[in-house]
This record gives C-alpha cells, sequence and structure tokens, in this order.
C-alpha cells in the first residue's frame, strides 16, 4: 500500500540518483591513470613498440619480464661502429693515451659542432669556460669538482686519455659512451683542445690517414 | 720597582699577541692557499669530510697517514710509491678499487702542506657528513602536503548547512502557520511528508519546474558530451613513477639539458628514457637527494645492485619500470628526430615547462587536431637548414610559376596534413 502510494516518486529518485552517480562518473578523473580508450586494439601494436611491456609472448624472456628492449647478442657491432680496442683498466687507459690519437680534422665546423655537444653533454660539470665550475658544481651539489682543462694536469693529457674517459669514465665521471657516438665524443674533444687549451689548431690533423669515417647514427626509418 | 715590572708585562703582553696574531694570519693565509690548491688539484676526488668519492675523504687524514714526508711523496707519485712496497700506499690503493691517484708533480712540499693545513681547517669546520654514509636518514619523504582545506570540501559544507538552514525555515514557517491557524479558529493544514509537500511544490511552481528539467537535462548532455569527445585523450595525465624523480631540480634548478638524459632525441624516433647508467653519471657522486634524502637515490642503487660503499656493481640488476606518460596510438607514426634535429622545434613546444614540473605531466592534448592545427600554422625554418636545400630551391622556382613568390612555407604546404604522413 505505501509502495503503491509512493512508487512513482521512488522509480522518479532512483532514476535522479542513478543519473547522478553516472554523470558525476564521466567526470571523476584520477590523473595519475590513463584515459579510457576507444579501440585498445588500434591503440597497442601487436609488434614490439619501443617502451612496451609484453606479457602475452611465447619468447620465454619476453613472457617472464615483460621486457622487450633485448640485449643484443654478444659481440654484436652496429654498422659503421668501430669496437674500442683497449680495457677498462689502469694499463688500457695508459695504452689508449699513446696509441689513440684524434681522427678527425679539426676545422671550425667541427669545433662548433664539438660547442653544441659540450653545452649538451658536459657543461654542466666542467663550466661553459671549461674550468670545472659547472652549474651544479657551483651550487654546490656535486660534491667533486672536475679539474680546469687549463690547468697542469689536463693540458698533459692525451686525447686518447680524454677519450678513454668518455667511454669508460674516470673517478667520479661516469660513462658517456652510451649518450654519446664515438664521432661526436672526437668533435667535443677537438673543441675543448682547441678553443679552451689552444694546444691543438683549426686545420690540424693528428693521424696521417683518417680512419675511415663512422656513420653517423642513422635516424630510423620508417616502419615500413 | 713596580713600574718597571707592569711596563715589562704589558711588553710582553703585547709581543705575545703579536706573535699569536702573526701565527693566526700565517695559518690562515696556509689555509687560503691551501683551499685554492685542494679545488684546482684535489677535489675532482677528495672531500674534506669523510665521505668517499673516487678517492677517501681526507678528514683527519694526518692521524691515518705514517707522516707528512709521505704525504709529500705520495702526491708527487703515488704509484712510485705503491711499486717501492711502502705498506700503507699499497693498503689504500688496494681499498680504493686499484684506482690511480693522479701525480702531481708540480705541487711543492710546501703546497702540499697547505693543503693538508686547508683539509684540517676546512675538516673543524664542516662536521656534517654527506654523501658515502650508509647511517643517513632521509630528510623527508617528498610529498609536500599542502596546508588549507580544498575548496570542494568548503562548498559541500556551505552546501550542508545551507540545506539545513532550509529544512530549519520550512519547519518555522509551518510552525509559524499553524499557530496563525490556530488562533483565527481555522484547520491546520495537514501534514504531507516530504516527498508530497515537495509534489506540491511542484505543481504549484510549474514553469520553473520546467525550467529546472531543461537546464538540468542541457547540462547533463554537454556533460556526457565534454567526458565524450575526452575519450583516448590524455592531457594531464600524471602517473606516479617509481622513483620521485623531479624536472624541476634536474632540468630548471641545475639547468642540465634534456638531450644529456634523453639522448634519442635527435637521433631517433623516440626520445628515449634514459638507463640508469646516466643516473650513475651523477648519483655516484651525489648520494642524497635535496628533498628526499638518500630515499629515492637508492632505488637507483638497488636497480644496479650498486653498493655506494665499496662504489661496486654486483650482478642482480633490475630495470627500473617508469610509467610511460606521453603514448601515441599505433595507428599514429610520430618521429623525434624529425622534429628536433630537422625542424629545431624546442622539447617545451609540445611537453610544456618540464622545467618546472616535479612530477610530469602531459602538458599537450596529443589530439589529431593538435598536430594539424601546428602543422598548419608552423613555418618552416628554410633558411640555413640543409635538409630543405634543394626542396627550397624546387617549391620557391613552383611558387614563382604560380605567381606567389613570397607565399608563406608551412608544413602544410610540404604535405605535412597528406593522411599518409602520419597513417599508413
Amino acid at each position: 500500500m505505501l509502495f503503491k502510494k509512493y512508487k512513482t516518486t521512488a522509480i522518479g529518485l532512483t532514476a535522479c540518483i542513478c543519473f547522478l552517480l553516472v554523470y558525476s562518473s564521466c567526470f571523476y578523473d584520477d590523473k595519475s591513470k590513463p584515459n579510457l580508450e576507444y579501440m585498445p586494439d588500434m591503440y597497442r601494436s601487436p609488434s614490439y613498440e619501443t617502451y612496451s611491456s609484453y606479457q602475452n609472448y611465447s619468447n620465454d624472456s619476453v613472457k617472464q619480464t615483460g621486457i622487450t628492449a633485448r640485449t643484443p647478442v654478444e659481440g654484436t657491432v652496429p654498422r659503421g661502429f668501430l669496437p674500442y680496442p683497449y680495457s677498462n683498466t689502469n694499463d688500457g687507459y695508459e695504452m689508449a693515451g699513446q696509441n689513440l690519437k684524434n681522427p678527425i680534422i679539426i676545422t671550425q665546423e667541427v669545433v662548433d659542432q664539438g660547442k653544441l655537444m659540450y653545452t649538451k653533454f658536459c657543461v654542466h660539470c666542467h663550466g661553459d669556460k671549461g674550468d670545472g665550475n659547472g652549474m651544479i658544481v657551483a651550487n654546490g651539489k656535486f660534491p667533486a669538482q672536475p679539474p680546469s682543462y687549463m690547468g697542469d694536469v689536463l693540458m698533459a693529457l692525451p686525447v686518447g686519455k680524454m677519450f678513454h674517459t668518455l667511454e669508460f669514465g674516470k673517478g667520479m665521471m661516469g660513462s658517456h659512451a652510451s649518450q654519446i657516438s664515438q664521432q661526436d665524443r672526437w668533435k667535443i674533444i677537438s673543441y675543448i683542445t682547441t678553443v679552451f687549451q689552444g694546444r691543438t689548431k683549426i686545420g690540424e690533423q693528428q693521424m696521417a690517414v683518417e680512419m675511415p669515417k663512422a656513420e653517423e647514427p642513422k635516424t630510423e626509418t620508417k616502419k615500413k | 720597582m713596580t713600574l718597571n715590572f707592569t711596563l715589562f708585562r704589558k711588553i710582553f703582553q703585547s709581543t705575545l699577541f703579536l706573535l699569536l696574531l702573526n701565527i693566526f694570519f700565517i695559518t690562515a693565509l696556509y689555509a687560503a692557499d691551501g683551499e685554492k690548491l685542494f679545488k684546482a688539484n684535489c677535489k675532482a676526488c677528495h672531500t674534506t669530510t669523510s665521505a668517499k668519492l673516487t678517492g677517501p675523504g681526507l678528514k683527519d687524514v694526518e692521524k691515518r697517514i705514517p707522516s707528512r714526508e709521505w704525504a709529500h711523496k705520495w702526491v708527487h707519485g703515488s704509484q712510485d710509491l705503491v711499486k717501492s712496497g711502502d705498506a700503507y700506499a699499497n693498503k689504500i690503493f688496494q681499498e680504493n678499487n686499484n684506482s690511480i691517484m693522479s701525480a702531481f708533480p708540480a705541487l711543492s712540499d710546501a703546497d702540499v702542506d697547505a693543503i693538508l693545513d686547508y683539509v684540517k681547517v676546512a675538516a673543524a669546520a664542516a662536521p656534517i657528513p654527506t654523501a658515502g654514509s650508509a647511517n643517513q636518514t632521509s630528510v623527508s619523504d617528498g610529498t609536500t602536503t599542502e596546508s588549507g582545506i580544498d575548496t570542494e570540501y568548503v562548498l559541500m559544507g556551505l552546501l550542508v548547512v545551507l540545506i539545513i538552514l532550509v529544512l530549519v525555515l520550512g519547519g518555522l514557517k509551518k510552525t509559524l502557520q499553524d499557530a496563525v491557524n490556530k488562533k483565527h479558529g481555522l484547520p491546520t493544514e495537514p501534514d504531507l511528508g516530504p516527498v508530497d509537500s515537495i509534489k506540491v511544490w511542484f505543481s504549484r511552481n510549474k514553469r520553473l519546474t520546467a525550467l529546472g528539467v531543461i537546464v538540468v537535462l542541457l547540462w547533463g548532455m554537454k556533460g556526457c558530451w565534454d567526458s565524450l569527445s575526452q575519450i583516448g585523450v590524455n592531457q594531464n595525465y600524471e602517473p606516479e613513477q617509481p622513483i620521485a624523480f623531479s624536472h624541476k631540480i634536474h632540468a630548471g634548478d641545475n639547468g642540465i639539458a634534456c638531450v644529456y638524459c634523453h639522448f634519442g632525441a635527435e637521433k631517433s624516433k623516440t626520445a628515449g628514457i634514459p638507463p640508469a647508467n646516466v643516473c650513475m653519471n651523477c648519483h655516484k657522486a651525489i648520494t642524497s637527494g635535496t628533498k628526499t634524502g638518500t630515499k629515492e637515490i637508492s632505488k637507483i642503487y638497488a636497480s644496479l645492485d650498486y653498493d655506494p660503499n665499496t662504489q661496486k656493481y654486483g650482478p642482480n640488476k633490475k630495470p627500473l619500470e617508469w610509467v610511460r606518460v606521453h603514448n601515441l596510438p599505433d595507428f599514429a607514426y610520430f618521429n623525434h628526430s624529425q622534429h628536433v634535429t630537422v625542424a629545431n622545434l624546442e622539447c617545451q613546444r609540445c611537453h610544456g615547462p618540464v622545467e618546472t614540473m616535479d612530477t610530469l605531466k602531459q602538458f599537450s592534448p596529443l589530439t589529431m587536431g593538435w598536430c594539424i592545427d601546428c602543422h598548419r600554422t608552423t613555418e618552416v625554418k628554410m633558411a640555413d637548414n640543409p635538409y630543405y636545400e634543394d626542396f627550397h630551391k624546387n617549391l620557391m622556382k613552383k611558387f614563382e610559376a604560380e605567381g606567389e613568390p613570397n607565399k608563406k612555407i608551412t608544413v602544410e604546404t610540404m604535405g605535412g596534413t597528406e593522411c599518409n604522413k602520419c597513417h599508413y
């Protein structure tokens, strides 16, 4: 009896509440989670995409870890890449200093490109004047101050040792091999020895024969 | 006699004072000189505290080394000393992972002494051990709790108060009406109950009710439309990352270039999530964060199985699973190198002021309309851009033939809005 009396009202109220709930859920927006997708099968590639994890593939190691970025087979050499012949030891360091020479001819263009690379990869610690007073050293965050390029020690440092240091790191400096290509590393070294230290000049060539030119890492070709 | 004694005492005092002053100045002078020498030669590998960098921290170094003469020999050529079979030299060489300390033959014995004096002064002045100490407590957990109450809660509270007020006033009105009716001998209005009274109100105010219904319906439709158009759009997406990494501190305060870590942006399709070895270029030395202490940085070490005390890597590496923020659907092709290297766009153009963000969020909607907008309005930098040299010449010829020699060349002019540029 009571129910009949309030039937329409009850239905109306329920409808209202449902509407409000649905409506508010449309607006509920938790920015820590991605939004809905229309058609996930068109959004997500069935083939491996960079930095995506895949759990449903038959390859066992991928299945276990979900990592699609695979380590190349040991000993793999990319095209146009020269493997670095010296080992990460004190002896390797000395040998690099004796035998490794700057293979590129130092031109103004090389120095300019070297400067560009230097401002992206070195300036934070070594400073824009090369005195070891970069931003993070000057503001006290990085406890180890790199020696000045113009100091006695680095003025006398063979370029081979500089390259070795970029390859493996030395002291508090880490390896930059994964970030800077070999060609770019020589450009940075050319910039340092020419502009900061003045011990090389534009037009100078350290090696009699230029090393086979390492190919610039190509822009990835389109997918198809 | 008394006079003589006083005079003698005065002379003695002033001499003593001068002597002390002299000593003080000489020490200060030495220390200052030592500071300069320390910064130029030693600071790359040593601290004046007990914190280890490449070499050991130099606090209380003189208590450890055999003598100052030993220090002179060590600085002039540490390897000679190691090879000569000196016991302490061999001990510390092995303790520090066999890393060779550079020889400093240019430093005189007096210079080395000055450095040692400076280390003593500086170590006394700065008693806080920073890097490398394992028993450090984290400063805070990195989350900043904002004081004050959320506006939403204030509004909700106000709403509740208003509803209570309306109910109380309604009750009061009814009581008063009843009292008036009673006084005039009229029958009291029947008690309808809340639902019926609302019904009565609706039937009495039909126009207002109709208007209200229309407004609510339109509002609802607009809300539905808006939320539907947001499906698949992740603007302002701000996921929690496995490490509370702050772009504000790294790219903003410390001014580190974007491509230092995202080194793929100039050469590859993807800008790249930096591998942990890039973190270690700085965090081998910086073991404690500004806001979070060792809490967050130790996660990098855990991922690489690195021990900051011995500075050695273990075999149990585990990749950090960063949460991807910007993600284009599979059917749209995008290449970073094309935009960063060829078009020379700033990263901020699409990613917004990343250098001000503590937690990274998606700044742009990354919708197709947004892409097209930019392709239509952005003028291509043809001057000094070898990438477009031939293309530019041909295009200029074509425009001149068409009678529009000064036509603005946007990305669209070059076919940047063709469907199959991005969808294929």
